[in-house]
Formats: C-alpha cells, structure tokens, sequence
C-alpha cells in the first residue's frame, strides 16, 4: 500500500480566500457569521449564515460563468489555489492516473432554486438551458477535471454533512492501492439560497439569532439552539508518497487515517455506537493507538444533540484520556458547510497542526454538564506539539466519516 | 437597428466577444456558441422581439448570419412589437 501525502491546500471560505487568512481568522476567534441580506430572507426564523465574499467573474469568462453554479465556482477556485500550492505542472504528469474527488450534499442548488422560481412563481417557461448541467451534482467535479485535464477517476460523492471526508477518505484509498498519483480531493457547497434556507429552517435545527448574530452558533455550550449554514470550498491535493518526493514537493502532512461507518437507526438521530466506530476504524487503519492523537477538529454542530452524542463518543474511544485531549468545533466562527465541512475542517486542523496552533471553540459561554471535555473554549493555544490530528463529520443519512492526519516525516 | 446588429450585441455581451468577430459569414461553433447558447440566445431574442419561437425545433443554425435570416423570417411571419 502506498502512503498518501497532502501537498497541496486550497480554500475559498467564511473568514478567508486563502489557507494563511483563513488559519489566523480562526486561530484569532473571528466569526463568519452574520446576517444575510437575501431576497427573501427576512421571512427566515433565522437568517443568518456564514458567506464568503467571492466573485466568480474574477476567474471566469462571462460565457463560462454563465455554466457554473456558484458551488462549482467555490470549487473551482479553491481547486485551483490547492494545485499552485502543490506546485503540480499537470503537463508532466500522466493523467490518465490523476483524478478528481468531491464532496457536495446540495450540488448547484442556486440554479434549482431560480429554476424553480421561473417555473413557478414567474409561470415562464423558460428556464435557463444550463439549468441541468449547472445544477447537476457531479458539475463541480467534472469543471475542475476540464480545467487541469485530469482524466482519471472523476467521483462525486454525497452523504451530507460528510460529503467531503468522504471524497477524500475515498480518494487517499485509490492513490493508496496504486491506481492513481494524483487526486485533487475536497468538498463544495453553496446553500445560501431562500429555498434552500427555509427547508432547514423547517427542521427547526438551525441556531436562534443571537443579540450578537455572530455569536449565534455556540458548540458544546449548555445554551447552544442549533447549527448555521455556510458556504465555501476547501479542496487538497493528495499524492503518492515517492511520487511527492520524486518532484521534490513539499509535503503539508500525510493522510493516514479513514475509518467509515453508518448508523443504520434513524435519518437525523446521531448514535454513539456508530460515531464511536468510525473514529476506532480511522485509527486502526493509520495504525494509531488513540493516545497519539493530539487534536480533534469535531463535528460540533452546535445542535443540542449532536454535541453530547460527540462527546460521549470521545469518551468512548479515548477513555480516561479523552479529558486531557484538545478538541475544538471551528463551526462556531465559519459555520457548518454541509458537503464541505469534512474537507474544511480536515484542512483546518492539518493547518493546525503545522502551525502548533489550536483553533478555539467560540461562544462556549455555559459549561453543559454532558460536554465536558476540553473544547479549547475561546481563545487559541499556541506552542502546541501535534503529531496526529482526527477530523470527524456525521451526517444525516447515517455516513460517519473520520480521517486522521500525522505531521510529515 | 437591424437584427444583425441587435444579435451582435446580445453575443457581445454574453459571450465575450466583439463585432468584428461577428461577421454574417463567422461561423457559431467557432465562436464558440454552442446549442445550448443557441437556445439561451433565442430567449433573448423572443423578449427582445416579442415573439414567440415555433415549438419545433430551430433548423440548423451555422453562422451568424443564419441565425439573422432565420429571427427575421419569423418577423415577417408575425410582425409584432418594435422600438
């Protein structure tokens, strides 16, 4: 088996267009989340989110632009800065062994969204003739593989929030068994519509506006009400070992652990048992005893019952030791990113990681008696000595996805 | 302005292109306007006219010139709103 390094980052984010922005917004306790000024949005019980400041016609050429939802935009920026990051010229490369993997769990979600305004509300006929190919869920994937010629595997995968660790787990598998050098891995998501907005306002999950809208999302505090959606794309370039070193690359870290499990009980319902497993098969498959483990970026949602499910499964895997472990939930400043999330948060930590800097949990205002470990509550820890770090996602649908990252060596 | 113009203006502005490019004879696969732009383009044009389009489908398009030739025979067909 091969190893997987990460050599190239890329990010188009809440709080940051770029890995080095992004890290010391979150690493400094900033929120991305605020008010949104939509069409419509005032009908919101919440209307809040976490948005990224990003204009596609910076990248594209008016007639491209008018194919891509903005989902595949996020993606194919953040794509983009991961490979000059790589330092990859695909031109010497076999292509036919690089591939493309993401994560989405709405796809071009804007486009079915104005679609249907047409439709509908307008009772035109005319809906936009890209409408199919920009709303399709494999149009990120398939625009980035156009752009850099990448004709290997070209794979979508969508199991929500998990969407994303999921592509990459599934992506470090193809370069581990040898058929692939290369995979440009990661998630995009961009749910930041009204249509979109009102059906998770109607699962009543979503975080009540706080006086302070970007105090609203607050993970593992006793007066947390909930998540906050966000948008963006976190894209990594992931390759074989000594294919790496051959080019002299610089490796950011290696991706070691993928463990995946599904709770097989309810749609939302997050369980102990499974969430508990997934972490366990990441840390069998890098080879790791728990006790290397040095942070955890969690899924912390900020739900009431995702937070205690989580903790509850650290305790479980990591025993006595799960109090002196750091663990932070980074959705408290750039909010949840659905089928990014996991790529995101990967990222995060392994930018952690090389850094020494832990990212806090913000807004953890009331100790619940049911999350009491240690959430790095409010500002960040600096000087810190990381040899692995785990990322965990959990998503409706029941996919547990873990991945485990080990400082380069 | 006649609808050559009026067709060069709507591919300007969409496809970044410009009018010298446009010429009746440039044919619309090498600008690269392919048969979904066509449809879009055709939208705008049943707005910008007020026309509607014949359900069946448009007949093969190659130049720009066609595409001119073809919106004003349905012009004449169905003489409606002009400024």
């Amino acid at each position: 088996m091969h190893r997987v390094a990460v050599t190239g980052l890329g990010v188009v984010a809440p709080l940051g267009d770029s890995v080095e922005t992004l890290i010391a917004n979150l690493s400094a306790g900033r929120s991305g989340i605020g008010r949104l000024e939509l069409p419509e949005s005032h009908r919101l019980r919440s209307p809040i989110g976490a948005s990224v400041n990003f204009n596609g016609s910076a990248m594209c050429a008016p007639a491209q632009l008018r194919m891509l939802d903005r989902v595949s935009q996020l993606a194919l920026a953040a794509s983009a800065q991961a490979i000059a990051d790589a330092g990859i010229d695909f031109t010497v490369e076999r292509r036919e062994r690089c591939g493309v993997s993401v994560g989405t769990s709405l796809g071009g979600a804007s486009t079915t969204d104005t679609g249907y305004q047409t439709a509908y509300a307008q009772r035109s006929e005319r809906i936009q003739p890209f409408s199919v190919l920009a709303a399709m869920s494999n149009a990120p994937a398939s625009w980035i593989g156009m752009q850099h010629g990448l004709s290997g595997p070209n794979l979508t995968y969508s199991t929500a929030c998990s969407s994303s660790a999921v592509a990459l787990g599934e992506a470090a598998r193809r370069i581990q068994s040898g058929e692939t050098d290369i995979m440009l891995a990661g998630g995009a998501e961009a749910p930041l519509t009204f249509g979109v907005l009102l059906g998770w306002d109607a699962m009543r999950i979503l975080a009540v506006v706080d006086a302070d809208p970007s105090r609203s999302c607050r993970p593992f505090s006793a007066n947390r009400t909930g998540l906050v959606l966000g948008e963006g794309a976190a894209f990594l370039v992931l390759e074989q070992w000594e294919h790496a070193e051959a080019r002299g690359a610089t490796i950011h870290a290696e991706l070691s652990g993928y463990g995946l499990t599904t709770d097989v009980a309810h749609i939302t319902r997050p369980s102990v048992q499974g969430q508990a497993a997934a972490m366990r098969a990441a840390l069998h498959s890098a080879g790791l005893e728990p006790d290397r483990i040095d942070y955890v970026n969690a899924h912390g949602t900020g739900t009431p019952q995702n937070d205690a499910v989580e903790t509850a499964a650290l305790k479980e895997v990591f025993g006595p030791r799960a109090y002196a472990l750091p663990i932070s939930s980074t959705k408290s400043m750039h909010g949840h990113l659905l089928g990014a999330a996991g790529a995101l948060e990967f990222l995060v930590a392994i930018g952690a990681m090389e850094r020494g800097v832990l990212p806090p949990t913000m807004h953890l205002d009331v100790v619940d008696p049911a999350c009491d470990l240690d959430y790095v509550a409010g500002k960040a820890r600096t000087g810190v000595a990381i040899g692995a770090v785990m990322s965990s996602s959990f998503a409706f649908g029941g996919t547990n996805a873990v991945l485990i990252a080990q400082r380069a060596s | 302005m006649n609808t050559l113009e009026m067709l060069q203006d709507l591919l300007i502005k969409d496809h970044s292109l410009t009018r010298e490019q446009l010429t009746p004879e440039a044919e619309l696969s090498t600008l690269g306007v392919d048969s979904l732009a066509l449809i879009e383009l055709m939208f705008q044009v049943e707005d910008r006219f007020g026309i509607s389009l014949p359900d069946d489908k448009v007949p093969d398009l190659v130049t720009v010139g066609d595409v001119a030739t073809f919106i004003d025979g349905l012009l004449m067909a169905a003489p409606a709103k002009q400024d």
